[in-house]
């Protein structure tokens, strides 16, 4: 049995497959004047449109690899769900700076605070309060900020934030630090710090996830003007 | 033939010529190289926009004949991209083809 050829809905609709709404609208209106544009040519120099149409269709090419090629470079559903969720009310200090200040807030004090002062007889308390002032303070000002940023700069500034956040991540995972070991034996950690030099290799690939991310809004942001 | 390497390059210097659509853009690459570089729009407009998301193209869109169209022009980063891909063409090739030749 021979199979119905594909039409030109077809083949976008799969081409087009995982694209987000405005990328998706954006290929389908230029796949379909370059189809309009062929099949009105070859009929100019005579050949039946019944003809015209399945040839014009065939040098579209491959519509699963045009899938491919188009999730490539425009934005996907699944990243524009993320950048929405990133703007969404708390969803900036959520995903962006949530997970990492809280490592890094309870890092700084730990790793500068004069360990010698006392603090209603205890070392730990002022580090303590300290991280948590931080913390507060990092949580008002990632609010503050996520309602005047707009996807491109959220992504920016999301790749910009990781890179501390992260060493200090990273700093806090390979001494296993715990309060109490390191107010014991500070300098020894502190000696240690060396192994930030791994940091670059592990950050490196949600680095680039996102600056990939923030080029595809910004080229997509770029491309709207009408004349 | 369906060579995907240069295909950058040769809608760069397309586009030197002043702006344009992607129809005429993958006829005038396939005219220019007399039917040899036959690009398949499906591996032409992804090129496209990437060369946008890179800041080397912008794109505007324009009414013709009742029909959207969507222009592509270069980019100050996009003119400067073109002349220095030319330049490394220009110098690949003629390397190519001195081993080709079998100059010693």
């Amino acid at each position: 049995m021979r199979r119905r050829p594909m039409s030109l809905q077809e083949w976008l609709s799969i081409a087009t497959k995982g694209l987000a709404a405005e990328g998706r609208e954006r290929v389908r209106r230029e796949i379909e004047a370059h189809y309009e544009a062929a099949v009105e040519e070859a009929s100019e120099q005579g050949l039946d449109t019944e003809v015209a149409q399945p040839t014009a269709l065939r040098a579209l090419g491959d519509c699963g690899k045009a899938q491919r090629r188009f999730n490539r470079v425009f934005l996907t559903e699944v990243e524009e769900a993320a950048c929405k969720e990133m703007l969404r009310g708390n969803g900036f200090f959520q995903t962006e700076v949530g997970s990492w200040m809280m490592w890094s807030c309870l890092m700084i004090p730990a790793y500068t605070f004069p360990y010698n002062q006392m603090f209603l007889g205890q070392r730990w308390i002022l580090p303590g309060l300290c991280g948590i002032a931080l913390f507060v303070f990092w949580h008002v000002f990632s609010q503050s900020l996520s309602r005047f940023l707009n996807i491109p700069m959220a992504l920016f500034a999301h790749a910009a934030l990781s890179i501390p956040l992260t060493i200090a991540l990273i700093l806090c995972l390979l001494h296993g630090l715990q309060w109490a070991s390191l107010i014991s034996d500070r300098q020894a950690m502190v000696a240690q710090s060396d192994s930030v030099f791994l940091v670059p290799f592990i950050l490196s690939p949600s680095v680039w996830v996102t600056f990939r991310m923030y080029r595809k809004v910004r080229g997509h942001a770029g491309g709207t003007a009408t004349t | 033939m369906n060579l995907k390497g240069p295909l950058p390059a040769l809608i760069l210097q397309c586009l030197s010529r002043g702006p344009n659509h992607g129809y005429l853009i993958a006829k005038h690459i396939k005219s220019t190289s007399k039917g040899v570089l036959d690009y398949r729009e499906g591996t032409l407009y992804p090129a496209l926009h990437d060369l946008e998301n890179k800041g080397l193209l912008e794109s505007y869109e324009q009414i013709e004949k009742g029909r959207t169209r969507r222009y592509y022009r270069l980019t100050r980063a996009g003119k400067k991209k073109c002349a220095e891909e030319r330049r490394e063409w220009n110098r690949f090739s003629s390397a190519v083809t001195l081993v080709l030749e079998g100059v010693p």
